[in-house]
């Protein structure tokens, strides 16, 4: 009888187990999503990564994360997979190109019934109407774009113990800049008793990371045409839109650049070096002011100290112009795009896509993927999430490469990712200097910049407009009416006009000149 | 007797040697420019000059302490060894019967392979054709995709063709079929252009970076040129360094300390089979 009863108690009690197991089993949904690696020298997340069993234990979710290759060969595989109708179910696209495509080819899903599921996320990321007109197609958001966080972190930084040297103030207007600028090459302000130092170091460079760097010079003089009220490609004048370039102060502002390199206040190398030379030299301490990212300093400031240990930096606000006008550029602020796909959608997958992405946005999820292990990869004092940089980022690295999607840039967040440093006995606090640049650069938003499509011969376009602005700044060619002119005309050979006619079109049907 | 130079000669042949150590000069600088900037210390400009008490090897420790390269590293080693021989043996397979006069149909099997030399399926077709076979995130994807080069298949069909065929007549007399032939005769015989054919062969499966992006997705299965494209791409990034993540080495000596780590076993691998090498390119170049 006991035996029996045994047999029939361990029956139940496997069958209950298994039914349980089963019933788990089927609940579960399958998410594949696909991001850019956060930390590319960092492996992918390892199996047993509490995120997967969290995941699927607390939402029903049986995660499987592939990370893209970084750069235009993501696309190709996001290109590839779409054609082999196998894109994963949550996905990050960087190029809008490719988004267009896929919304064309009926790839993507729409998301706005997912946001009401989400309504944490939707409230805090994707409530930008204006925003939201990059993804929106025939009335339908076909993606979640993320605010922007860390944009308009540059600035024009300056050697303040060379300002205390020389006995000269803080520049605030473009013609004090060009006289600190002056005397910080002519002056020795390192006191080396060399003529090795420049007033300003910039290159031309039009990366994209986070500001948008228009035609012509790139971003790094973007500030002087800010001082003449022309930072940017379009002036998003709704009754006489066209491009900057065609403004008055648009020459004027290229002849202060004239001025600059004239006057040898600028490194002589400039229009050939690239960002990395820059910061080479900056760092060895050959330039009296320079134009950098507060990143691209925090990376630099340990070999900066050390080849300069009395040097001091603060950061510019942007020069005024003779209208008192003044911008360091201009920005757009849509970050990082989420798309669904279709399959997803039509698989029934959308109840778990949202579950996953407020789960990411806050609390548990939010920690878990955007700052790694805790007490192994960051602890909370204060509550600051604050990094464990015993551990090295290739390792930690692993369990943070899905943090874009969790990370929203509040204020104790940015507490954490930018802390305060001491370098070569200064003190940095980089979050405040992350806030400073983008507080005090009168940063102009042209998120509309981006509805606008390349021309069939945008290289063309944009190498006609550099060529020949650089060959007026470096004296090549005089900027005077006949040249200038010239250039101007000269803009119809690379169809210039209907370059423009396109995106005035596309701005105002986006609904972002009004 | 050795004919003495005359004076027009040896002008000729200085301007030749002249002209040769000008071209080894134009072809070393950019390497030796890549070597002395990988040990680019910081707070120094490139240069092609470094003295050797300013080299710094830290662009090397970082690249080289990076958990994910010895995997990496290992990851390439089975795509080359493993992609050399099934590429040699498949091309061997197809080279030889097509060298052959007898073959039926050969010129039009020819003409079918040099059609896809000429007219290539495309990026996607090929995608959709691994994924259908299943070899989507395995090494087979690599492996198999392209395994056989029509230009090296031709090169090694023109060899096999060179060689004298009183020597497969004889074996043949001897009682050898089709596989004793190739396998005793023609392939003791084809050193040159299999160590040659090897080499291109490994050099373009060592290098590859462009399928294993497209057909693989687990990160542990990449090979060491896209790694290290990702390693340089998270060092570089300097926009978005996070706390505590500044660089130990300045960035242009990690990219070309990553050009020194990727072209070494290549550069290592080439003296020995430099001897065959020579031969075996002037295949199919002369017609006597």
């Amino acid at each position: 009888m006991r035996k029996s009863f045994r047999l029939l108690f361990s029956l139940a009690l496997s069958s209950g187990l298994a039914a349980s197991w089963a019933l788990a089993q089927v609940s579960l949904t399958d998410l594949s999503v696909a991001l850019y690696a956060a930390n590319p020298e960092a492996p992918a997340p390892p199996a047993n990564w509490d995120v997967y069993r969290i995941v699927r234990e607390k939402l029903g979710i049986n995660l499987k994360f592939t990370m893209l290759p970084t750069g235009a060969d993501g696309d190709n595989r996001l290109g590839a997979l779409a054609a082999a109708n196998d894109l994963p179910d949550l996905f990050e696209v960087r190029s809008l190109a490719l988004f267009d495509r896929l919304v064309q080819q009926g790839q993507l899903a729409p998301v706005n019934s997912l946001l009401p599921q989400m309504p944490g996320r939707a409230n805090d990321r994707y409530n930008d109407a204006k925003r939201n007109l990059l993804v929106t197609n025939n009335g339908q958001i076909y993606g979640f774009l993320e605010p922007v966080t860390l944009s308009r972190q540059y600035g024009i930084w300056v050697r303040k113990d060379w300002l205390d040297k020389l006995g000269l103030k803080t520049p605030t207007t473009l013609e004090e800049f060009f006289e600190v600028a002056k005397a910080f090459t002519e002056r020795d302000p390192d006191g080396n008793g060399r003529n090795d130092t420049f007033g300003f170091g910039g290159v031309i460079d039009f990366d994209t990371a986070g500001i948008l760097p228009g035609l012509g010079l790139g971003n790094h003089f973007q500030w002087v045409y800010g001082a003449y009220g022309v930072a940017g490609t379009w002036n998003y004048n709704p009754r006489a839109f066209a491009a900057n370039l065609r403004e008055a102060n648009f020459r004027k502002a290229t002849e202060y650049i004239r001025r600059l390199v004239e006057a040898k206040v600028i490194d002589p190398d400039w229009a050939t070096m690239r960002r990395a030379d820059l910061r080479t030299r900056w760092q060895q301490g050959r330039y009296g002011m320079f134009f950098e990212s507060v990143g691209g300093l925090q990376a630099g400031l340990q070999n900066f100290h050390a080849n300069n240990p009395n040097a001091e930096l603060l950061l510019l606000p942007p020069p005024k112009g003779p209208e008192g006008k003044s911008s360091m550029g201009t920005y757009s602020s849509a970050g990082w795009l989420y798309a669904v796909s279709k399959r997803a959608i039509d698989s029934g997958k959308g109840a778990a896509i949202a579950r996953f992405l407020e789960w990411a946005h806050r609390g548990e999820g939010y920690f878990l993927l955007g700052w790694g292990r805790y007490r192994t990869d960051y602890t909370l004092p204060n509550n600051v999430p604050t990094i464990n940089t015993q551990v090295p980022i290739n390792v930690r690295g692993s369990y943070t490469q899905m943090r874009w999607l969790a990370f929203n840039g509040n204020p104790l967040e940015m507490r954490g990712r930018y802390p305060e440093i001491n370098v070569g006995g200064r003190k940095y606090v980089m979050h405040q200097l992350m806030a400073q640049a983008q507080r005090q650069g009168n940063w102009i938003d042209r998120t509309g910049d981006l509805v606008v499509k390349a021309a069939s011969n945008q290289a063309d376009l944009e190498r006609y407009v550099s060529e020949n602005l650089v060959q007026f700044v470096l004296g090549q060619r005089p900027i005077n009416d006949a040249n200038w002119s010239q250039f101007l005309s000269g803009l119809r050979n690379v169809r210039f006009e209907q370059y423009e006619a396109a995106a005035e079109k596309a701005l105002k049907d986006s609904g972002y000149l009004r | 007797m050795k004919k003495a130079m005359s004076r027009g000669d040896r002008l000729f042949e200085w301007t030749i040697d002249a002209f040769l150590v000008a071209v080894l000069v134009v072809t070393l600088i950019p390497m030796w420019y890549v070597v002395m900037v990988s040990l680019l210390p910081f707070g120094k400009s490139p240069s092609l000059f470094i003295p050797p008490w300013e080299w710094s090897f830290e662009a090397y420790a970082q690249l080289v302490f990076q958990p994910t390269i010895w995997r990496a590293a290992l990851n390439s080693i089975v795509l080359t060894f493993g992609g050399v021989a099934i590429s040699l043996t498949l091309t061997v397979m197809a080279a030889y019967p097509l060298s052959r006069r007898g073959l039926p149909g050969r010129n039009f099997i020819v003409g079918l392979i040099l059609f896809t030399f000429l007219f290539n399926a495309g990026l996607i077709p090929t995608f959709l054709v691994v994924k259908d076979l299943g070899l989507l995130n395995t090494y087979w994807s690599i492996l198999l995709n392209g395994a056989v080069s029509v230009y090296n298949l031709l090169v090694m069909k023109t060899f096999f063709q060179s060689l004298p065929e009183s020597l497969e007549e004889a074996a043949r007399i001897d009682g050898a079929n089709d596989w004793q032939v190739l396998w005793h005769v023609v392939l003791p015989l084809s050193r040159p252009i299999l160590l040659t054919i090897g080499l291109f062969y490994g050099v373009a499966n060592w290098n590859n970076f462009f399928e294993p992006i497209l057909f693989l997705s687990d990160r542990s299965l990449m090979p060491l040129p896209v790694v290290l494209r990702d390693i340089l791409t998270g060092l570089n990034v300097a926009e978005y360094v996070e706390g505590g993540a500044a660089q130990a080495a300045p960035a242009e000596a990690l990219k070309m300390a990553a050009v020194v780590l990727i072209t070494l076993p290549m550069l290592l691998v080439y003296p020995w089979i430099q001897r065959y090498f020579t031969k075996g390119v002037l295949i199919g170049s002369v017609k006597e």
